[in-house]
């Protein structure tokens, strides 16, 4: 499967997609009798998409996040991703549906004790990456995160913003189709929030699709993309974007700004 | 192929390295668990050994009945060559007993008949069985009735009850010993592995799969084990070397045999290791399981 030109550009013309590319029917996830993460949350997002999902602490946002990359496993009601069922992936099966998507956890989840680099080229290397592809690829994402400086830190000698970048470029390493970031702002001031939100954005203009939790309201709203407010593990509000016309006033300008930002789109080729 | 076990070996010699405390804490006890361990293996291979050569000095013998043909005296000596217990058998034919018992009285048998009967000389491997062994000679249609065995002297006896003390003692603290290094060694590695259970989640959350974090650490453990192993066998030298000097002072009569170090290095070493590989194996398995996904 190959992707060309970002989805991006088709949905400027064409609101709305063909096929849904993760869907949420009646979801539930409890935790403990009295604990419920989620109550019958249905949702549909189309590859491309670039959705927020926003609410209080202990709204739901998280859980649903975590039921996609099967951190938890949903009690019931229907999680499906390309249309295979995620509540039905056996354990052995899971690590393989994590490596079709790049995840930027809440705590960063940075291993403790491996340099920067490390870090990321342990997600190449541990999915059967050579040290050679890995040498030459992480050194790209660390400077696409502007994080290349500080290769050779340790994590506790990172800054949260940094810490950040680098959860990202992990999460990068192997061109993800889907990319979800669980509150990748939530330690950050305004300024690295929205160098964050814009690496985010880059990377949605090529093509991936982007799921963020997050309840920093200012920042959500500046990026002008759905925005799927919870409660109580409930949907209450269902966003659609609006056209970003102040950002991109034509499809061409569109197209210009994001080359000169990252480059050609991708073609990304994945295993089966 | 190679470049994968390249990625492993260096994951988990990383980890020993910059989880240096642990690795630290993990070796010392896998050192401490297999001293105490080889140690009694050590000195019951000495009192084993000491058993052996003790037996060696012990003789039985074993009288046929009268009039036995020489063919079956033969074949007898075959038959017990076979019985546990015993380290070589020789057939002393009455003709030549009767020669020597003439000799040593200074008879000269002219005129008497050979009152002798064909005499078996067995040499015991084991002393400890010495009992047994007689008991099941005694009851051969071949033997002399009703005392055609000899062998038991008192000092004998007691020798031979001391070593069954000593080898029942030492069997039943060296399997509680191989349990307590197994549980102490365990719960080391277990340590090791429980302080890195995020470490582990976080793996599990870029897709590596259960063998490729499985791996390291059981690579770690048998490291650690190994390790442990090596450093206990030293700790032995020395201890062996300290009461060698001690004894020296107390008894310059007493002989000690030397310390082989080597080979016991690599027994240990090899111990240790297989300790390393099950606990590690067992230690990591919980949190992989679990943490994959939280089942609700």
């Amino acid at each position: 499967m190959g992707h060309g030109r970002g989805p991006f550009f088709e949905r400027l013309l064409n609101q709305g997609c063909d096929s849904t590319y993760i869907a949420f029917d009646n979801v539930e996830v409890r935790y403990t009798d009295l604990v419920q993460g989620l109550r019958g949350v249905s949702l549909n997002i189309c590859a491309g998409d670039f959705v927020f999902f926003c609410g209080k602490t202990g709204s739901g946002k998280s859980s649903l996040l975590k039921v996609l990359s099967r951190e938890v496993k949903h009690t019931s009601g229907r999680v499906s991703w390309k249309g295979r069922d995620v509540g039905q992936l056996r354990d052995k099966d899971i690590p393989a549906h994590r490596r079709e998507m790049g995840i930027v956890p809440q705590d960063f989840a940075l291993l403790p004790r491996k340099k920067v680099w490390e870090n990321v080229a342990y997600a190449m290397r541990a999915i059967g990456a050579t040290r050679r592809e890995a040498r030459r690829k992480v050194a790209q994402i660390l400077e696409v995160v502007n994080i290349g400086h500080r290769a050779d830190a340790f994590p506790h000698e990172l800054s949260g913003g940094e810490q950040q970048r680098v959860a990202i470029g992990r999460a990068l390493i192997n061109h993800p189709e889907l990319l979800i970031a669980d509150e990748p702002t939530g330690n950050l001031d305004p300024e690295h929030s929205w160098e964050i939100m814009e690496l985010l954005r880059q990377l949605n203009l090529r093509g991936t699709t982007v799921l963020v939790a997050s309840h920093d309201v200012l920042v959500v709203e500046r990026m002008g993309r759905r925005i799927v407010t919870l409660d109580l593990g409930q949907v209450v509000a269902d966003t659609q974007p609006v056209r970003p016309e102040g950002v991109f006033p034509t499809q061409e300008r569109a197209r210009e700004d994001v080359q000169a930002i990252v480059g050609p789109p991708l073609v990304v080729e994945r295993g089966a | 192929m190679i470049d994968k076990i390249e990625f492993l070996l260096s994951e988990a010699f990383i980890a020993l390295r910059r989880n240096g405390l642990m690795t630290f804490a993990a070796i010392s006890t896998a050192a401490v668990a297999l001293f105490l361990l080889g140690g009694l293996g050590y000195v019951y291979f000495r009192v084993s050994q000491y058993a052996t050569d003790v037996s060696g000095k012990f003789e039985m013998s074993v009288f046929m009945r009268m009039n036995l043909p020489r063919e079956d005296s033969l074949a007898m000596t075959e038959k017990l060559k076979t019985l546990p217990g015993v380290k070589s058998v020789s057939l002393i034919p009455r003709e030549d007993a009767w020669l020597k018992q003439q000799k040593d009285l200074g008879l000269s048998g002219e005129g008497l008949d050979n009152p002798l009967p064909d005499q078996q000389k067995i040499i015991l491997s084991d002393i400890t069985k010495a009992d047994g062994l007689a008991d099941k000679i005694q009851d051969m249609p071949e033997v002399y009735q009703p005392n055609g065995v000899e062998y038991s002297t008192e000092a004998q006896q007691l020798i031979s009850q001391m070593l069954a003390i000593v080898r029942w003692l030492g069997g039943a603290l060296g399997t509680l010993l191989l349990v307590t290094a197994g549980i102490l060694i365990y719960n080391a590695i277990r340590l090791t592995v429980i302080a890195r259970r995020r470490e582990i989640r976080i793996m599990q959350l870029v897709g590596a799969s259960y063998f490729t974090i499985w791996t390291p650490f059981v690579i770690e453990g048998i490291v650690q084990g190994a390790a442990g192993g090596f450093l206990a066998a030293w700790l032995l030298f020395a201890a062996n070397a300290g009461l060698q000097a001690f004894v020296k002072n107390v008894s310059v009569s007493m002989m000690f045999p030397s310390y082989p170090l080597w080979p016991i290095a690599l027994l240990l070493g090899t111990v240790g290791a297989m300790y390393g590989f099950l606990c590690s194996s067992f230690a990591v398995r919980e949190p992989l399981r679990h943490g994959s996904s939280i089942q609700r």
